[in-house]
This record gives C-alpha cells, structure tokens and sequence, in this order.
C-alpha cells in the first residue's frame, strides 16, 4: 500500500482530521460569476490573529498534517504572512489559495522562504475571458503576473479553474499555458450553488455537449476508468476532513455546510470529538446508505459530492443531478473505449 | 553525523504511533516504521548518534554495534531524502 493511501485509512478509520481547509476570510477584490461564496467588505466577524493561532495549535494536536488556508482572497488580511509563518513552524503541509492579484515578487520570496507546499492560483482563459469572469479589468494581467513571480522563487504552482460557458473556448489555452509553463492544471466543471442557496450562478454550467468535449479531450486526462468492483461514493468530509470558516463555525468540508459548532466557543477537538449528529451519519455512511446510487449501473464512475447534493438537490444522500450528468458523459466515454 | 538536525522543507504528524514525514519541496511523503519512528521521536528531541543507538539497543535489545550501525544508515537514508540535515549547517 503506498503512504498516501495507508495515511488515508488511517485517518479515515480513526477519525483523525488529516485535511483542514481553513477559510480566513470572506472578503474578495474580485466578482467572479461562478463563486459560491455570498461576499463581503466586512472584516469584522473574521477570527482574530490570536484566535486562529490557538486553533492551527489544535489542529496540531489532533494530528492535521495538509492544511489550506482559504478566502475569499487570503491575502486580504494583513496578518496572512504571519499565519503562514506559524503553520509551518508547526510542521504543517500547507497549501495557500489564492487569485494572484496581491502576490508581488517581494511576496513570493517570502513564501518560497516559508516552503509552502503549493499556491493554486485561479486562472479562467485568455484576458478578456478572465477579466469578463472576474468582473475586474486588469486581473488577468495581475494574476499572471503573480505566477511569474511564483515560478521565479520555485514556488509550486497549480492553476485551478473552474471551466463554464463563458470559458469553455478558452479551456485548450489554459491547457497550452499550463504545458509551457510547467504547472498543474485542475479543471472542474461542477461549479456549485452559492452557499446560500442561490443557483443563479448555475446557469453558466457547461451544456451537455460542452462537457462531453471536455472530457473527451485525451491532453485533459479528465476520463475516469470504471472500477465497479471498488465503486465507492462515500468522501472524506467528516471522516479525515474538515473545515473552518471565517467566523470559527467547523463543518465536514467547505461544500458540505453542516453546522458541527464553533471554535470561538470550544477547542477544536471538542467539537470533532463531539457526538454530533451530522458527523456519526457521515463517518458510518457506506454505499448501502444511498439505496438509489446503490443500485445504479453509474457508480462506477460517479464523483458524487454530498455537499453539492444537499445544496442543489436538498439531499446529502441521494443522486445529484450533475454527477449524475458527469457520470452519463464518463459511462458513455468508457462505452466508447471499450 | 553528530546531532541531527531536521531540514525547513518538511511537514510531519505521528499518526497513531506512526510518523508521516512531507518534503514540501518535492511534495513526497515518507511513512516510517516502528523502529524508524522511535528514532524519529529522539531525532525531535535534539538527540545525538550515540544518544540515539543507546536508546534503540536498550528499547529493541540488540547490540551497540548494531544499533549504531542502524542508526548511522536511517540517518543517513533521511538526508538523502532531504528530510536531515548535518547539525553543523545552519538550516533552521
């Protein structure tokens, strides 16, 4: 068994919260189309300095190894350096994400300094494409930037975008720049509802069509082989993975917005270890509990997210309408292969 | 090597009584057995070579000689991994 995977079970059996995404703020200088997040301006309800210091110190303890400091755009907040620093004084892997517009060459010294593992950057296409998503004139040119500088301190890079339609001619582009630059590219068509609720911003999902190219593309690598024997719709939110908002309020994962408490008002392994509802149902899920995928000749290819389930579909543990859809394009692929 | 020192590049928990060592610089993760972490937990402790074989022939009850011999290697194997560095550079 390889490290990772033993590290997985591990964690996994034991409950061990081996990932946390921790979201420092919700404040952004961008607009992006597609977020989920519903933004603000307003710092104040954000954790303290101190307060979140206490809490990687936690984290720590309970055995937290690959953390991810989150926004919004993290470096919004003045102490974002200083929280880094302290993260890896503790010996966490610590992976920053970010859109790029803040990151100077003075910045990226000084993270190259730190040995973050990776800043995953978020880069939708061309200029005008990205500039037209972000809703900010001049972003691209920033954000480019920022993974110049990046690359010029021997800082890992991935860029991450989310392809919808007012990308999606841009996708072979981002796939090219990704190549010469030697960087990671992760591409995610299944943008998810607004946290609140909202699916307006759904309607820049990619068509059926759309997503069949995508996934069809063999320089993407997207295709997933079916594996029916070890089909397994089950996820790590609850189990190894959790996370923190910007206000201390702890859930299963940043798509999976269940309310376990808060670390303003207890320590971290209080409310992990807590006997709360949400979590004995995510750590004793299996297949068996979702009759409906259970029985569908899909799960083999299925990546089905419950947090965007139980956004868009008002069910953690039922079919999700676009992993059903990704599903259908990825059997129909395997089909084709075969 | 005298004392060893870990390197600035690496993450690193002992997960139930097992350590999982990360270069962060090449993004690798490095899982160490029973023996190997009980040396680890004396490398974090600031222990030298010799500190650390006393340690390991009285903890698995072999020889001096063998556990120094052990010692010598691991060490040597985690500076070649990048995780180690010889105490005399200025690393951390």
């Amino acid at each position: 068994m390889k490290p990772s995977d033993k590290l997985s079970v591990l964690t996994r059996t034991n409950h061990i919260p081996l990932i946390c995404i921790f979201e420092l703020t919700r404040r952004c200088n961008l607009r992006c189309r597609h977020c989920y997040i519903d933004q603000t301006a307003d710092p104040r309800g954000e954790l303290t300095t101190d307060r979140i210091k206490a809490v990687l110190g936690q984290l720590a303890k309970a055995g937290t190894l690959n953390l991810i400091f989150t926004g919004g755009e993290i470096f919004l907040r003045d102490d974002l350096f200083e929280l880094c620093r302290f993260a890896r004084h503790r010996e966490f892997d610590l992976r920053l994400f970010s859109n790029g517009t803040m990151i100077d060459g003075e910045a990226a010294r000084r993270l190259a300094k730190m040995r973050v593992s990776s800043v995953e950057i978020s880069l939708y296409g061309r200029r005008d494409t990205h500039d037209r998503i972000t809703g900010v004139k001049g972003s691209f040119l920033k954000t480019t930037a920022a993974i110049e500088h990046l690359k010029s301190h021997g800082v890992p890079v991935t860029i991450k975008c989310p392809v919808i339609k007012t990308n999606f001619k841009d996708y072979p582009w981002l796939a090219a720049f990704a190549k010469s630059n030697k960087l990671n590219l992760r591409l995610d068509p299944a943008i998810a509802p607004k946290d609140s609720g909202d699916r307006k911003n759904l309607r820049y999902r990619l068509s059926g069509p759309q997503m069949s190219v995508l996934f069809n593309d063999p320089a993407l690598k997207l295709k997933k082989l079916p594996d029916q024997e070890n089909a397994d719709l089950s996820c790590s939110a609850g189990a190894n993975m959790v996370t923190i908002g910007y206000d201390g309020t702890v859930y299963p994962c940043l798509q999976l917005l269940l309310p376990l408490g808060s670390v303003r008002e207890r320590a971290f392994s209080t409310v992990w270890n807590d006997n709360n509802i949400h979590l004995a149902k995510l750590r004793g899920l299996s297949i068996n509990d979702l009759p409906e995928c259970f029985k569908c000749n899909l799960s083999a290819v299925c990546r089905r997210c419950p947090g965007i389930a139980l956004l868009e579909d008002r069910t953690a543990i039922g079919p999700s309408k676009i992993a059903c859809k990704i599903a259908k394009i990825q059997h129909s692929i395997a089909s084709d292969f075969q | 090597m005298n004392r060893p020192v870990k390197t600035d590049n690496i993450a690193c928990r002992i997960i139930e009584g097992q350590a999982f060592i990360i270069n962060t610089k090449t993004s690798t993760l490095h899982e160490l057995d029973e023996t190997a972490t009980f040396i680890w937990r004396l490398v974090e402790k600031g222990r030298g070579h010799e500190d650390i074989a006393r340690s390991l022939s009285e903890e698995f009850d072999v020889s001096r000689e063998q556990a120094s011999k052990d010692t010598a290697d691991f060490l040597r194997e985690l500076e070649k991994k990048g995780i180690l560095a010889a105490s005399d550079e200025t690393l951390r």
